[in-house]
């Protein structure tokens, strides 16, 4: 029983993650999605530690079990993390999550100029816009858009190189 | 020990047929559903292998499905074009003379950034066109709910 117990600790520190997460940024108005998304990750890690130390090293197993058991856990709760992160950030960004909300509010259903009319390319563009701004990833100078820091720009390239790898071509469109 | 080693060498293992497949055959649709019986159908023949440790098999199952989630959840950012990854390239590409704001926001429109995933949905059974009408699917109508509570919960705004 305790060993099947020590196994689930990912998923136990994943949803103390998510708790926190969600109270950081429901009660602290100053936290915006991605600080309460870090603060999450951090206290379902400190939860890891906590539990290993309780369960593992308490228990005088020898270090290097105690080592690979730690690993296991937290590569665990990194990769569960992850997902928590991405489906969080679906409900931020995701085109196709936003067309089935508008169209989920419209039982009748909804012609695409309906559709257009509640969600286009123009609050796509602006939300984009308006974050890349915000974060410097993007900085206007004499009315032009540059790059501003590289962080997004280097994902980007690593994404169009993953691209290239899997699928043979460098965007969905050819 | 055997757990990060065994369940790291089953994962890089499922992640070399996913790779092999995809090079001699891509798939035309339904990429997650393919990589979901590729990465599982490799951990069931994986764990058949461990079926007298029921425990080490519980282990196991919880370390690679982690892995192999987060591998299959990144696979749809590298499927489909991004359009912060979309601008972020073009302003990158317009250097050193920067991107204008007439000549950034030409490049974008309903059809490039709205109807392809309007596609998608209908593709994937999420949502229907009916007489020139679009709704969700039962399938599309519990997705939407999933998100629609969680934003609620997290007193969210609308995304998109």
């Amino acid at each position: 029983m305790k060993n099947y117990l020590v196994t689930v600790i990912p998923v136990i520190a994943l949803a103390v993650n998510s708790i926190s997460q969600i109270c950081a940024y429901r009660l602290v108005s100053k936290f915006g999605m991605l600080k309460s998304i870090f603060l999450g990750f951090g206290v379902g890690l400190a939860c890891i530690f906590l539990f290993d130390f309780f369960f593992l090293f308490l228990n005088s197993i020898a270090w290097h079990k105690q080592a690979a058991a730690t690993a296991v856990h937290v590569i665990t709760y990194i990769s569960l993390s992850y997902c928590y992160f991405n489906f969080i950030n679906l409900g931020e960004t995701a085109r196709r999550i936003r067309i089935l909300i508008e169209l989920r509010a419209s039982p009748e259903g909804l012609v695409l100029a309906q559709l257009l009319k509640r969600y286009n390319a123009q609050e796509i563009v602006e939300r984009r816009l308006s974050r890349l701004l915000k974060n410097r990833q993007v900085i206007v100078k004499d009315n032009a858009f540059y790059i501003g820091q590289p962080v997004l720009l280097w994902a980007a390239k690593v994404i169009v190189l993953l691209k290239i790898i899997l699928l043979g071509k460098k965007s969905e469109f050819y | 020990m055997s757990v990060l080693i065994y369940g790291t060498i089953l994962f890089l293992f499922s992640f070399g047929i996913h790779f092999l497949i995809w090079k001699v055959y891509l798939p035309r649709k339904n990429h997650t559903k393919v990589l979901l019986i590729i990465f599982f159908g490799v951990l069931s023949v994986g764990i058949w292998c461990f079926r007298k440790d029921p425990a080490f098999c519980f282990q196991l199952v919880l370390f690679y499905s982690s892995l192999a989630l987060a591998y299959i959840v990144s696979y749809s950012a590298i499927e489909v074009d991004s359009p912060s990854l979309i601008m972020i390239l073009d302003i990158a590409k317009a250097y050193p003379l920067g991107l204008t704001k007439e000549e950034f926001y030409a490049g974008f429109s309903d059809e490039l950034l709205v109807l392809p995933r309007l596609n998608d949905l209908v593709k994937d059974g999420m949502v229907v066109l009916d007489k020139g009408l679009y709704r969700p699917t039962p399938k599309g109508v519990l997705l939407a709910d999933i998100f629609i509570n969680f934003r609620r919960l997290l007193k969210a705004p609308k995304g998109g």
